[in-house]
């Protein structure tokens, strides 16, 4: 056969593709239980973290998990529960718009969604160093027990930029050069307080 | 392969043609991963590791390629490497993975795998285009770590994450930022090119 013939070139190209394509997909089905169950893992600690439960131990996250969260259903959207001290908190996931991509995360309110319980972030695309500070717990913490005012939750853009500590104005600061982000995440918020508004009055 | 062609690669790859401040390839990836040193050193394994088993490859099976689908082969293989460092780290280092993001399977159009597998590993044998895509990846991962390590620092006051600057220190928020990558290249060029003028030809 000639090497540069046509027959020989498909065959050759096929053939390359094939074995590529077989051992990439071997390596794949290989790892991927493991890439899901990690990705489980991180789901349920960061939920339990809005939660206010702060799981360091991997091995314990999916037992803590079963004792602790109750799922339910309500208007085909997930909600989990807690019970913590004889008060009901509920929240859900959330996925909304960020200045680069979509930033998910976990919101909790208390039983009639007047007061923010918790707030974490899952995933998202924003600036390392900037946007990306969301993470940080001084912002994250700036929402928990945060009360939820008539429009929601305000942003001041003129804060300190070291987290508002008032917790009944329901506003939070602003981080410095990310005024962007910080207001995607505000949306965030009230958007989803609209939804856990809603599904706090069928909540039993 | 002998020792002394050997080294002379290496001293080539390292310093006299490194990548990226001579031939300036990769720049892309130079400007995007370099604000955290972690994130620095998995991406330059990464390019090591795939530049290195690329031209590996493409050396062994160089005489069985048709001449037509040359370069199609030769992408297909760098990607099946890069595929292969993308679902290694997605499965044993999540957190990394998820940090370097999209930019794994970038390492798929980093110039210098294409360039060496073409300059070098098409026209030698298996072993030294093994050790010559090796010590090419080893020169790109040395000056993105030397920009992450002023990046991060001065960005962050850290180092791998830990904390270097003292506590009150006012980090540059520009050098987290991809512009400050352009300015610290530029200057590593300059040094380069300098140095190199200054100690004269590579004999």
């Amino acid at each position: 056969m000639k090497k540069d013939g046509i027959i020989y070139t498909i065959l050759f190209s096929f053939t390359a593709t094939f074995l590529v394509v077989l051992i990439l997909g071997f390596a794949y089905q290989s790892t991927s239980k493991k890439v899901s169950d990690h990705a489980g893992l991180i789901n349920r600690k960061v939920i339990l973290s809005a939660f206010g439960y702060e799981v360091t131990d991997e091995n314990r996250i999916n037992q803590d998990y079963s004792s602790i969260i109750k799922t339910v259903e309500i208007d085909g959207i997930e909600i989990y529960v807690t019970e913590k001290d004889g008060s009901l908190y509920f929240g859900k996931k959330f996925a909304g718009n960020g200045l680069w991509g979509t930033i998910t995360g976990v919101i909790a309110v208390n039983s009639t969604a007047d007061e923010i319980y918790g707030f974490k972030i899952l995933s998202h695309n924003e600036t390392p160093g900037l946007g990306a500070r969301i993470e940080e717990k001084w912002f994250l913490d700036q929402m928990k027990n945060e009360a939820i005012g008539p429009s929601g939750i305000s942003l001041n853009r003129n804060g300190s930029g070291k987290g508002d500590t008032d917790k009944s104005n329901s506003s939070i600061d602003a981080i410095t050069g990310a005024t962007q982000t910080s207001v995607f995440i505000s949306r965030i918020i009230n958007n989803e307080i609209k939804i856990l508004k809603k599904i706090a009055g069928k909540l039993k | 392969m002998n020792n002394n062609s050997a080294f002379k690669i290496l001293k080539e790859n390292l310093w006299w043609n490194n990548p990226v401040f001579i031939q300036v390839l990769g720049i892309c990836s130079a400007l995007a991963v370099t604000n955290n040193m972690t994130n620095t050193l998995t991406m330059g394994l990464g390019v090591t590791f795939v530049t290195g088993f690329s031209s590996f490859t493409i050396s062994l099976i160089k005489n069985m390629i048709p001449r037509k689908v040359r370069m199609i082969i030769q992408t297909l293989i760098i990607a099946f490497y890069v595929i292969i460092v993308d679902i290694i780290l997605k499965a044993y280092l999540p957190d990394i993975s998820k940090a370097l993001g999209p930019y794994v399977g970038l390492i798929i159009t980093n110039c210098i795998i294409m360039g060496r597998a073409e300059a070098f590993a098409q026209a030698n044998k298996p072993f030294i285009s093994l050790w010559d895509g090796l010590s090419s990846g080893a020169g790109y991962l040395s000056v993105l770590l030397s920009i992450a390590f002023i990046r991060e620092l001065l960005g962050f006051g850290t180092l791998f994450g830990y904390r270097i600057m003292p506590q009150g220190f006012m980090t540059w928020t520009i050098m987290i930022m991809a512009p400050s990558a352009f300015f610290v290249l530029a200057v590593f060029i300059w040094i380069g090119k300098t140095l190199q003028m200054k100690t004269g030809d590579r004999k």
